[in-house]
């Protein structure tokens, strides 16, 4: 019941829960094992959950109950992406050695045509809250642009063509 | 015995608790309200974004052309060089057994690849996880991972 109103969002959105906006008591319990499930309505309470379209052609159905979410209009800009993940600049040299062993993803073939990603260092996160910072954090690692990403969360200027 | 049990209990929640906050405090990314801001909102004067060289993973969503299947789109792009990619995308079952897909291309410059796998959401089921794991590498030895997840129902 609890689960439910969190896991009701339109085709071709995607949620966003900013529980790094909330008090410290909410990360706690965004992070702790069973107890999850109840910070995801506090969130709700709290404005803290959004709703970004998948793409630019996205609608949100009218009949959507809008309550509690903040709904963005428009897709997310560029350094929002590099910031999740989804979007990275190709540069050379930006990890030694022992992060290059550690921190990239390992490619193995399955079948033909089925590969599967998986690093050296196992990773494990028993809420869904955590599995997010840690794939976050993975891709950061395993482009060598971790300390970039730390910065942009601290909001500190940087530049890509350092 | 069951003081001991309890003193136990007790002592591994704090140990959980403590160690998700340690782990926790920079979180997921805070949005940015325009291309002018960064992530607390103060406005940044400079943004540079590389030399052009870029690999990106689009969101997973239910196809409109084919439907009943999940499809994602990712590409890879370079000027003057040869790139390639592989982009998977992958089911989230039952622990590590995943169901997984994987297309892999090359080519001058631009490189995209469109990737699918059937539906097998049912009425009545949460929505499923989907992630999406894109390797771009251009022919200077640059690489790079992106990668992206969203639940859908399909």
């Amino acid at each position: 019941m609890l689960q439910k109103r969190w896991h009701e969002f339109p085709a071709n959105f995607h949620p966003e829960f900013n529980f790094h906006k909330g008090p410290f008591w909410l990360r706690a319990l965004a992070r702790t094992p069973i107890l999850e499930r109840f910070a995801y309505p506090i969130a709700m309470k709290k404005g803290l959950c959004e709703l970004w379209p998948s793409s630019s052609e996205s609608i949100l159905d009218p009949n959507f109950d809008a309550t509690e979410w903040v709904i963005h209009t428009r897709e997310k800009n560029d350094l929002e992406r590099w910031i999740e993940g989804s979007l990275a600049y190709l540069a050379h040299g930006e990890r030694n050695r022992s992060q290059q062993f550690f921190f990239r993803d390992r490619v193995f073939r399955v079948k033909n045509n089925q590969i599967l990603f998986r690093g050296v260092l196992p990773r494990f996160s028993f809420t869904s809250y955590g599995r997010t910072l840690r794939r976050q954090r993975g891709i950061h690692r395993a482009n060598g642009t971790y300390k970039k990403y730390k910065k942009a969360l601290r909001g500190e200027h940087f530049d890509f063509s350092e | 015995m069951k003081s001991r049990a309890l003193v136990s209990f007790l002592v591994l929640s704090l140990t959980v608790i403590s160690s998700a906050n340690a782990a926790a405090p920079l979180g997921p990314p805070p949005t940015v309200k325009s291309a002018f801001t960064n992530v607390k909102g103060q406005l940044v004067k400079k943004i540079s974004f590389g030399r052009g060289c870029d690999g990106q993973t689009d969101y997973p969503h239910e196809s409109t052309h084919f439907p009943l299947t999940v499809n994602v789109e990712a590409l890879t792009e370079c000027p003057g060089e040869e790139v390639s990619i592989t982009t998977t995308i992958s089911r989230s079952r039952w622990w590590i057994f995943n169901e997984a897909k994987s297309v892999s291309a090359e080519g001058f410059q631009r490189v995209k690849v469109n990737v699918s796998l059937p539906c097998k959401w049912k009425i009545g089921q949460p929505p499923i996880l989907y992630v999406v794991i894109s390797h771009h590498s251009d022919s200077k030895g640059a690489q790079q991972n992106t990668e992206t997840k969203a639940r859908i129902k399909c």
